[in-house]
C-alpha cells in the first residue's frame, strides 16, 4: 500500500481494535444476567483451614437491599457411612459407589444476621462442585433449632423476627454431610446464598 | 390517464380493483363470525381444543369429589375435550374459555376467589391447574360451578370462548400463546337436569 | 474516480447484505435447534453437562399415588412409565426438561395429575433416578423418542444447548399389545437408588 494510505488512517486504524472493544463490551450485557450471576463468580473472602475468612454479604429480600456479616472457618472435614434414608430420614447409607463427606465449621456472627437458608459446597481437585442437600438440610448454617432470625416473607414483613425459642448465640459450629462420589479429593469448601457470592476455604 | 406514465396506470388500476373488492369481503376482518346458539352435543372448536358439551346438570353433591354442604347447589357442565393441534396444550384454556350469566356463582369454600373446579369424569380426580393436555388425547371434564340455592335455572345462559394462535413476535420476544376471542364462538341457554 | 464510487457502492451493498443476512439469522435464532445426541434404551447418552439413560419402559392404565387415601388415575390415552437415570458431570445440575417425540414429531409432556417426576437433580458423578408418567394416545406409541436436558420446554431454555434423543424402542407390536393393558403401579418421582415400579391392586369405592 502507498506509504501516503498508512499516513491518511493513522488515526482510524489504532481507534479500530477499541472500538471492536466497545462493540463486544456493549453486545455483552447478557453474560452478566446468564453466566456470572447464576454460578459461583464472586468471591467476598477466603481463608486457610483453622482461620477465619470474614464477610459481608449484599443481597435483596421481601423488603429490598440488606446484607449479612459474618466469620467462619473450616475447623475439619470427614467422612462418614451414614446418610439419611430418603423415605423416612432414619439412619442409612449414601448410594453404591458414593460417599459422604461431613464439614465441621465454626462460626461467629452478631444474633440478628439472617444466615438460615445457605447452602455449603465442597469443590474437588477438578474443580466440580457437590452441594449439600437443600431440601433435606435446609439450615446448614445455623445451630439445629436455634437457627435465628427469618428473612421477612414480603414486603410488609418486619425484619429480623426469631421464632419463638429459636434465638442463636454469637458463636457457634456446624456439621454438614455432602454425597461426594468415592475416590475424590476435596480441596476448598463454599459457603453461599445467592449467587454470585460466596466465601471460600481451602482444605489445606 | 393520457398523459400518465405506465407505472402510474396500472397503480391506478390496482387501487380500483381494490376498492371493488369490498363487497366480496375483502375488506372484512377474517375473524368476525356470528355468534352461535350453544346446544348440547355441538362439536365446538375453540382452537387448541375440540369442546363438545354433553350435559348440564345441577346437584347438591357430586361423590366423591364434592360434599354436600346443606345449602349450595352445583352446576356441573360435562364436556369432553379434544386436542387437536401437535402441541401439548394447557387444560386452563378450556376452564377459561367458559363463562355463564346469572348463575349466583358462590366461590368455593377454601379459594380466594370464584373458579370453576375441573374433575375427570373417568377418575374423580380433581384436574391440576396448568395440566397439560398432550394431542390427539380427548378426556371428559367436569366443570363445576358452586351456586347460590336461590338461581334461576332458566335464566342461566352459558358461553363458550374461543383464541386466536397468536405466534412468537420477534419484536418483543412474547412467545406463542392463545389469545383470547372478545366475543363467544357460542353462546344460549342449555336444558338443565336437576338432581335434588 | 468511477472505480472508486463503484467499489464504493459493491461496498455498502455486500455491508448492507452481509448485514441482512445476520439479522435475519439472528430472528429464527428464536427457534434454535438444541444439539442433539442421539440413543436408545439401555445405551447412555452423553452430553457436555451430564449422562441421560433411560432404563425401563413400562404401559400402565393407572397410576396410583402414595397416599393411599387417594384415587388412582386412569390414562386418556395410556400411560408410559419411562425410568430416568440421570447423572450430572461437571456441576450440580437440575434436568428441567423431559418429553416425548413422535415419528410426526408432536410432543407429548409429562402429566401433572399423575404425580411421578417433572425434574430430576443430580450432583457430579451422583447419579439421579427418575420415573416420568406420559400420557399418550394409543395410535402413536411406535417410535416415541425421549427428549431430556437440563433446558425447560416451558422458559424455552432447549435452544441452543444440548439434548438427549433416546429411542425409547416401542415397537408396532407395543402399539397394538400395550394399550390393552389394566396394570396400575404406584406413582414415583425420584431417588438416589434405581427405582423398582411396584405394581398395585385395584379396589373399587364409593360410586
Amino acid at each position: 500500500m502507498r506509504r501516503g494510505w498508512w499516513r491518511e488512517n493513522r488515526f482510524w486504524l489504532p481507534a479500530l481494535p477499541l472500538a471492536l472493544a466497545g462493540l463486544l463490551l456493549a453486545s455483552s450485557y447478557n453474560v452478566k444476567e446468564y453466566w456470572y450471576d447464576n454460578g459461583l463468580h464472586d468471591e467476598l473472602a477466603s481463608a486457610g483451614p483453622g482461620t477465619f475468612a470474614s464477610a459481608t454479604d449484599h443481597y435483596d429480600d421481601g423488603r429490598g437491599p440488606t446484607s449479612r456479616t459474618f466469620s467462619v472457618r473450616l475447623a475439619a472435614l470427614g467422612t462418614t457411612d451414614v446418610y439419611p434414608d430418603e423415605e423416612d430420614r432414619g439412619p442409612g447409607r449414601p448410594p453404591k459407589g458414593v460417599g459422604a463427606v461431613v464439614v465441621y465449621l465454626d462460626w461467629e456472627a452478631p444474633t440478628d444476621q439472617v444466615l438460615r437458608g445457605c447452602t455449603v459446597s465442597v469443590v474437588d481437585d477438578q474443580g466440580r462442585r457437590y452441594d449439600v442437600d437443600t431440601s433435606t438440610f435446609v439450615n446448614s448454617c445455623t445451630p439445629e433449632g436455634h437457627a435465628g432470625p427469618q428473612a421477612p416473607f414480603g414486603s410488609t414483613d418486619e425484619r429480623g423476627t426469631v421464632p419463638e425459642g429459636e434465638e442463636r448465640r454469637e458463636t457457634w459450629s456446624t456439621r454438614t454431610v455432602i454425597l461426594v462420589p468415592l475416590g475424590r479429593e476435596i480441596t476448598q469448601v463454599r459457603v453461599w446464598w445467592e449467587t454470585p457470592d460466596y466465601v471460600q476455604l481451602s482444605a489445606s | 390517464m393520457a398523459n400518465r406514465s405506465t407505472s402510474q396506470r396500472l397503480g391506478a388500476v390496482a387501487a380500483v380493483l381494490i376498492v371493488l373488492s369490498a363487497p366480496f369481503g375483502g375488506w372484512r376482518s377474517a375473524s368476525e363470525q356470528g355468534v352461535v346458539p350453544l346446544e348440547l352435543g355441538q362439536k365446538i372448536d375453540i382452537g387448541p381444543f375440540h369442546v363438545t358439551i354433553e350435559n348440564v346438570k345441577q346437584v347438591t353433591d357430586l361423590l366423591p369429589v364434592i360434599e354436600a354442604d346443606g345449602t349450595s347447589r352445583f352446576l356441573v357442565v360435562k364436556a369432553t375435550v379434544t386436542n387437536h393441534t401437535d402441541r401439548p396444550e394447557s387444560a386452563d384454556l378450556v376452564t377459561q374459555a367458559l363463562t355463564g350469566k346469572n348463575t349466583r356463582a358462590l366461590a368455593f369454600e377454601g379459594d380466594a376467589v370464584l373458579r370453576l373446579h375441573v374433575y375427570d369424569v373417568n377418575d374423580a380426580v380433581e384436574v391440576p391447574r396448568g395440566e397439560m393436555v398432550n394431542p390427539g388425547l380427548t378426556y371428559t371434564y367436569a366443570f363445576v360451578l358452586r351456586q347460590r340455592p336461590d338461581v334461576d335455572l332458566d335464566a342461566v345462559t352459558l358461553s363458550v370462548y374461543g383464541y386466536q394462535f397468536q405466534e412468537v413476535d420477534p419484536q418483543t420476544l412474547d412467545p406463542d400463546r392463545w389469545v383470547p376471542d372478545d366475543q363467544p364462538l357460542a353462546e344460549g341457554h342449555v336444558p338443565i337436569e336437576v338432581t335434588p | 474516480m468511477r472505480a472508486r464510487r463503484t467499489t464504493t457502492v459493491l461496498s455498502v451493498l455486500a455491508a448492507v447484505t452481509v448485514g441482512h443476512l445476520i439479522a435475519s439469522r439472528a430472528e429464527t435464532g428464536l427457534g434454535d435447534k438444541p444439539f442433539v445426541t442421539s440413543a436408545s434404551e439401555g445405551r447412555v447418552a452423553h452430553l457436555v453437562y451430564g449422562d441421560v439413560e433411560v432404563t425401563d419402559v413400562t404401559p400402565a392404565k393407572y397410576v396410583v399415588p402414595q397416599v393411599s387415601t387417594e384415587l388412582a388415575r386412569m390414562a386418556g390415552g395410556v400411560y408410559l412409565l419411562v425410568s430416568v437415570k440421570a447423572t450430572a458431570t461437571r456441576e450440580p445440575t437440575t434436568f428441567r426438561g423431559a418429553y416425548l417425540v413422535d415419528q410426526s414429531g408432536r410432543q407429548y409432556r409429562a402429566s401433572a395429575k399423575a404425580e411421578c417426576a417433572l425434574l430430576v437433580e443430580s450432583g457430579p458423578g451422583i447419579p439421579a433416578y427418575a420415573v416420568y408418567c406420559f400420557d399418550v394416545p394409543t395410535d402413536r406409541l411406535a417410535g416415541l423418542r425421549l427428549e431430556f436436558g437440563r433446558g425447560s420446554l416451558t422458559y424455552s431454555t432447549f435452544q441452543g444447548d444440548a439434548i438427549a434423543d433416546i429411542d425409547l424402542g416401542i415397537t408396532a407390536a407395543d402399539q397394538r399389545s400395550w394399550p390393552k393393558t389394566d396394570d396400575a403401579y404406584l406413582a414415583e418421582s425420584t431417588s438416589l437408588a434405581p427405582i423398582e415400579l411396584e405394581s398395585v391392586t385395584l379396589t373399587e369405592t364409593g360410586s
